[in-house]
């Protein structure tokens, strides 16, 4: 094993799995910085309704976003339990952090599914286009959160989550708190500030 | 001789690979408590609340969109730091992530200026 973990380490004394995984993160700042900037670009220019005023829930979207926060404190809590070699404890948490990320994907379905309803699809106006672009892409991410977090479970399932794994749940975790900022961000620029009066 | 049994030449600079029982140790060490992840959610959920009860404050009014970039900043830099473990990881980390970080502030700036949405 020594040979294989040594091959992970560059001249910097760094894992190079994090230094990759930190690389992709920066790089998915810039797609989400490009889909919230065009959002905000064309906030409150849309010619057709219904606008972010009319149909936005506030209470709710605030329900999700405490889960989605709720959801990083059992990640952490997670990784705790790998690097202790709390097999139980992990598995716990995990299943905790995927369950709550598949809570906010049942909210965002919700008001997904309530804005069509409404008249708003991805093709009715300048909101709809950005609004569901930016939190679809969102939601996707949660969504390969939620597949890679189970994998992780059926590994420790399987005995394959000791402590010597510690580094591959906290790459895991890195991803999905990053999904966690992303969303604060979106919570409070797109559903917080809401400019331009629209149609 | 198989090709999986070729030695490597032997590294003769600073050792600066660690084991991973040394990792472990590290990593370990430097995360924070459970008692201190559980006290940075109450935070976090004390500020998202802070921000939800400010939007239904019409006093507020102007200074509102401040206001809410100034908690929402404060949740970002407590989950990136105490959560992501960039407070106490490595600073190469900290620059991967925060260049890209400013870059894109940079273009979201210039862009909402250049067109016109200059309101924040």
């Amino acid at each position: 094993m020594s040979e294989a973990v040594a091959a992970h380490y560059t001249s910097t004394g760094l894992d190079t799995r994090k230094i990759a995984f930190w690389t992709f993160i920066g790089s998915e700042t810039l797609l989400f910085g490009t889909l919230i900037t065009t959002y905000l670009l064309y906030e409150g220019r849309s010619v057709a309704g219904p606008t972010q005023h009319d149909i936005l829930n506030i209470p709710l979207t605030s329900v999700s976003t405490f889960v989605l926060l709720m959801s990083s404190l059992a990640m952490v809590l997670g990784l705790a339990g790998v690097s202790e070699g709390n097999v139980k404890k992990a598995r716990i948490w995990l299943a905790m952090t995927a369950l709550l990320g598949l809570v906010f994907l049942g909210f965002q379905a919700y008001e997904f599914t309530h804005f069509v309803q409404e008249g708003l699809t991805i093709t009715t106006s300048l909101f709809g286009s950005t609004f569901f672009t930016l939190t679809g892409c969102h939601g996707l991410h949660v969504a390969v959160g939620v597949i890679w977090l189970s994998t992780l479970l059926v590994q420790s399932f399987r005995g394959n989550l000791g402590s010597d794994k510690t580094t591959t749940v906290e790459i895991a975790g890195l991803y999905w708190h990053f999904v966690d900022v992303v969303w604060i961000v979106i919570f409070t620029l797109v559903y917080l500030i809401q400019r331009g009066g629209g149609a | 001789m198989s090709p999986h049994n070729v030695e490597t030449p032997e590294y003769t600079g600073p050792d600066r690979r660690r084991s991973s029982e040394d990792e472990m140790t590290e990593v370990v060490s430097s995360h924070p408590s459970t008692a201190e992840y559980v006290g940075i959610a109450g935070i976090l959920t004390v500020l998202t609340l802070m921000e939800v009860g400010v939007f239904y404050i019409p006093a507020f009014g102007t200074v509102l969109a401040p206001v809410l970039i100034v908690l929402s900043a404060a949740k970002m830099v407590l989950v990136v730091g105490f959560y992501m473990h960039l407070k106490n990881d490595a600073n190469l980390f900290s620059v991967i992530f925060l260049l890209p970080f400013f870059l894109a502030l940079f273009v979201a700036l210039g862009l909402m200026f250049l067109f016109g949405a200059w309101w924040l």
